[in-house]
């Protein structure tokens, strides 16, 4: 790359940190290069940047673009001489993380796999990780900074589709079993939106009548957080189950769960509720007047 | 599944609330929807019924099936002339009162529907509608807590689902989820999170789709400050919203320090037809920048659809690179919101110049169909109108478009064949007449521009011309 | 139209009515009347309304419901709602219908257990 001297003069910027800048390197070699054939070594090395097929910039101290390559311009949908001169930061979805990015660079010497998502002018998005690091003049007086970005967009579409799968599978994962005559269990996994829940209760619902269980434990261990719109959807789950005659029993009630509903302002009253499911399961026997007794006929018909 | 065919059913006795429900059941079911859905319409049908029994004693009910690309619905609509409701939103709150309370209806229908709009005239009738979409979940609002990044991806998600559910072409789906993206992050990053709800509209037989956003953040100081692009200080809002004004086609933006900010956005389809009838007017323009300037400081926008027709004069304040980037600054913006109201196109491109120096601009809409033209001016765009009957009167405001210039003013005048509309920027001189130029009513219109070009332009500044006339046969 | 007749079936001393499944309003106010005059007639001390079949509760069958309840209350009865079809269940939920403190029940004859276990004995569900 040209330093373009004859546009900035980049304020040296105190390094405390040592520097593994491959920028440094190529200073050097470039050094070795220039003194036996400078135009051939020059026009050299320009032709790789160009030939890159990741998008290469230099930033000035200032956080001004003194230089790009093409695959930039690609990228960015803007000519050269539109991006030269103007800040960096301007070209991302983030500007600000940009910045941080670039600050980062001056005070560590580099930045390695700094994520990052550039808008083209027509609006297009492309995730990158950065790399970038500070680079040197002869003297090794810092320039700016020197960054190259890796496209990750299509690692990123499997990532989405990796966690629209997993949420499939979430959505699969609400199964309503009979545990016993007259009880069933739903162990609730994940967040419950609107329609999610929607589809909990119509499922739940049918259960309890095909089922004929007058107890239904539901157990909300498995779901994360508890807001407003949570809290209601299950309050209107249990007041369904209510009107065909049977209860509910939530269990799973963790103490940071239970401050939330408090919090919340939740009228919980008439709700039974549990810390596990297991003292649901003693709740369902007690209202089905059942008791669990040892097989050998020990005294006492202990319950379990 | 088969698709029923649309009905009515007059409503005048008790007994007509029964047949209701069986015609709404029947044609639920022939749709497809499951019982519980079934339930829930014929519940909201039944509850409607009553209402208009009740309360205006006859009436009718009508339904039809609804096809939006694909998403299958069942529309009902419940008309009365009875006594109207006086208060439209205190009767959707009333909820249910207990007892002997009929406020049961409204409310209560709502719920079970994906849709519902109420018009109503106290003393002419009431008109409800309401909607269950089979893909129920699709068509129907959807609210979005956003929370983290991951809920960022969950947002872009729902909004590219939504979007192309109703029909938008995929470069308006990807800056809907642009728009969606910026503002879902600045929940994000700036007011630790809040809620997006999206939802489909109709307008007039157009689709739309709309994202609120609520925050309990610090709030946004200055508004119109943080839509103009760049870098706003660290922490505050706004980087982004400058993107949502571009990309979007409605933005209102509400935000009170420490209370949090609420902004509500809008894009509609557009998906015009090319009318049979070919456009009777002409349009012309020539443009020159400033003597040895490379950057013209003036732009004019020519847009036609439908049966309509935009032109639009805009002229960078001074010249040079900076004139330039604001007057393509509001060319972008007039050119990919041509169809809105103008005042709407003058509070956009003001946002949108709110980070350059400032633009004068006129737009002109001719709905030819009707021969009508709908005018709106700020700043010192010359607009004359040679007239074949009455002479137009044009309120043109003083000011600078997005440097708080003053609302637009908006006029409409009769736009019968024969009259022709010049436009100007300030390059011209402004000493001249009609009979300077006769060839304005015989000649093309382009002609016309080159030749107010050539013998008003002045040395010292961009100039542009623009001339609409009726066609030349 | 005239109204559906309705059936009410004393079975000692509780009253069974099968409601039919798409009641029309008058049959809803005939079946009010009948359980009324049912009750002062053989004395019951309760009522089983057997919902099993219906189809659509809307407002104004609940609220009849509701008032039903209150005035088997007044005559010395308590009220079971029996068999309440899951889509209704849910469609009643977000309509926000209450049912005048009726008890519920998933079947006939758990209705008929509710009323007939002692009033002080704690019931369950």
């Amino acid at each position: 790359m040209q330093t373009n001297k004859s546009k900035n003069n980049p304020t040296p910027i105190p390094m405390n940190a040592k520097t593994k800048s491959p920028g440094r390197n190529l200073t050097d070699r470039r050094q070795t290069e220039e003194a036996q054939n400078p135009a051939s070594s020059a026009a050299y090395a320009r032709s790789l940047l160009e030939a890159s097929l990741d998008p290469l910039v230099t930033i000035s101290a200032e956080g001004k673009i003194t230089d790009v390559n093409e695959a930039s311009v690609q990228v960015t949908g803007m000519p050269r001489e539109r991006l030269i001169g103007t800040d960096f930061s301007n070209y991302f979805t983030e500007p600000e993380k940009a910045r941080e990015g670039y600050r980062q660079v001056f005070s560590e010497g580099y930045v390695r796999d700094y994520p990052l998502a550039i808008r083209h002018t027509s609006g297009r998005l492309t995730d990158v990780l950065y790399n970038a690091s500070v680079y040197k003049d002869a003297q090794g007086k810092v320039l700016g900074v020197f960054a190259a970005a890796r496209d990750i967009t299509e690692r990123k579409r499997a990532e989405e589709r990796i966690q629209q799968q997993s949420k499939d599978i979430m959505e699969l994962s609400t199964p309503v079993m009979q545990v016993w005559q007259g009880v069933v269990a739903a162990p609730l996994i994940g967040s419950l939106d609107s329609q999610r829940t929607q589809q909990f209760m119509e499922r739940l619902l049918n259960r309890i009548v095909e089922t004929n269980s007058p107890v239904a434990l539901v157990d909300i261990m498995g779901v994360p957080t508890v807001d407003t719109q949570t809290a209601q959807h299950l309050i209107e789950t249990i007041s369904a189950v209510r009107l065909l005659g049977a209860q509910v029993v939530l269990t799973g009630v963790r103490p940071a769960i239970a401050q939330t509903l408090v919090h919340l302002g939740v009228d919980l009253t008439g709700i039974i509720t549990r810390s596990s499911m297991s003292a649901g399961l003693q709740v369902a026997l007690d209202i089905l007047k059942l008791k669990v007794v040892p097989q050998d006929g020990a005294a006492g018909g202990a319950k379990t | 599944m088969n698709e029923p065919p649309p009905g009515e059913l007059p409503i005048q006795s008790e007994a007509d609330i029964v047949m209701a429900r069986r015609a709404v059941r029947n044609a639920a079911a022939a749709l497809g929807f499951g019982i519980t859905d079934v339930t829930r319409i014929v519940t909201a049908a039944s509850e409607l019924t009553r209402n208009i029994y009740q309360y205006a004693k006859s009436g009718a009910m009508r339904w039809r099936c609804l096809d939006l690309d694909g998403c299958v619905g069942l529309e009902l609509v419940f008309e009365d002339h009875g006594p109207g409701i006086p208060d439209v939103a205190r009767a959707m709150e009333k909820g249910f009162s207990s007892g002997k309370g009929l406020g049961m209806g409204l409310p209560g229908a709502k719920r079970l529907m994906d849709e519902m709009s109420i018009e109503s005239e106290v003393g002419k009738g009431t008109s409800v509608r309401v909607r269950k979409w089979l893909n129920g979940k699709m068509l129907s609002p959807q609210t979005i807590e956003v929370l983290d990044p991951g809920s960022v991806g969950m947002a872009r998600r729902a909004a590219r689902a939504l979007a192309e559910a109703l029909g938008f072409a995929p470069t308006a789906c990807e800056e809907i989820v642009l728009a969606v993206t910026e503002i879902a992050t600045n929940l994000v990053r700036h007011a630790q999170g809040g809620k997006l709800i999206l939802t489909s509209l109709l307008a007039e037989g157009r689709p739309g789709l709309q994202v609120e956003s609520h925050d309990e953040g610090p709030g946004i100081r200055d508004v119109e400050q943080a839509l103009a692009d760049g870098f706003s200080t660290a922490g505050s809002l706004g980087a982004g919203l400058g993107a949502v004004n571009r990309l979007m086609d409605e933005l209102e933006i509400t935000s009170e320090r420490r209370r949090g900010t609420r902004i509500v956005c809008r894009k509609w389809l557009r998906d015009y037809v090319a009318s049979v009838r070919a456009c009777p007017l002409a349009f012309g323009a020539a443009t020159r920048p400033r003597l040895n300037t490379d950057v013209n400081g003036d732009a004019f926008v020519i847009k036609q659809w439908a049966e309509s027709a935009l032109v639009g004069l805009i002229d960078g304040l001074g010249h040079g690179q900076f004139a330039h980037r604001a007057a393509q600054a509001a060319r972008q913006y007039v050119e990919s919101h041509f169809d809105l109201p103008l005042a709407q196109i003058f509070r956009g491109a003001g946002r949108a110049c709110r980070a350059t120096r400032g633009v004068v601009m006129a737009l002109a809409r001719f709905d030819w169909a009707r021969e009508r033209l709908v005018f709106a001016s700020v700043g010192n765009i010359e607009a004359r109108v040679l007239s074949q009957a009455e002479p137009v009167r044009f309120n043109i405001r003083r000011g600078i478009v997005g440097l708080n210039a003053p609302s637009a003013v908006v006029t409409e005048h009769p736009w019968p064949p024969g009259n022709v509309l010049v436009l100007h920027s300030d390059g011209l001189r402004t000493h001249w007449g009609w009979r300077d130029f006769p060839g304005l009513t015989s000649q093309p219109a382009d002609v016309s521009a080159q030749a107010l070009l050539r013998a008003l332009a002045k040395a010292e500044d961009d100039a542009t011309a623009l001339v609409v006339r009726s066609a030349i046969p | 139209m005239p109204a559906e007749s309705i059936s009410v079936i004393k079975l000692r001393n509780v009253l069974l009515v099968t409601v039919p499944p798409d009641p029309d309003d008058d049959t809803v106010s005939a079946l009010q009347e009948q359980v009324l005059e049912a009750m002062a007639r053989h004395e019951a001390k309760g009522l089983v309304l057997d919902i099993s079949t219906v189809q659509i509760l809307d407002s104004f069958f609940a609220r009849t419901i509701a008032e039903t309840v209150q005035m088997v209350a007044l005559m010395g009865g308590r009220t079971v709602l029996a068999g309440m079809r899951a889509s209704v269940a849910v469609t009643a939920t977000q309509l926000g219908l209450t049912l005048g403190g009726a008890l519920m029940a998933l079947d006939v004859d758990r209705a008929f257990d509710r009323l007939n276990a002692t009033p002080a004995g704690g019931v369950g569900v």
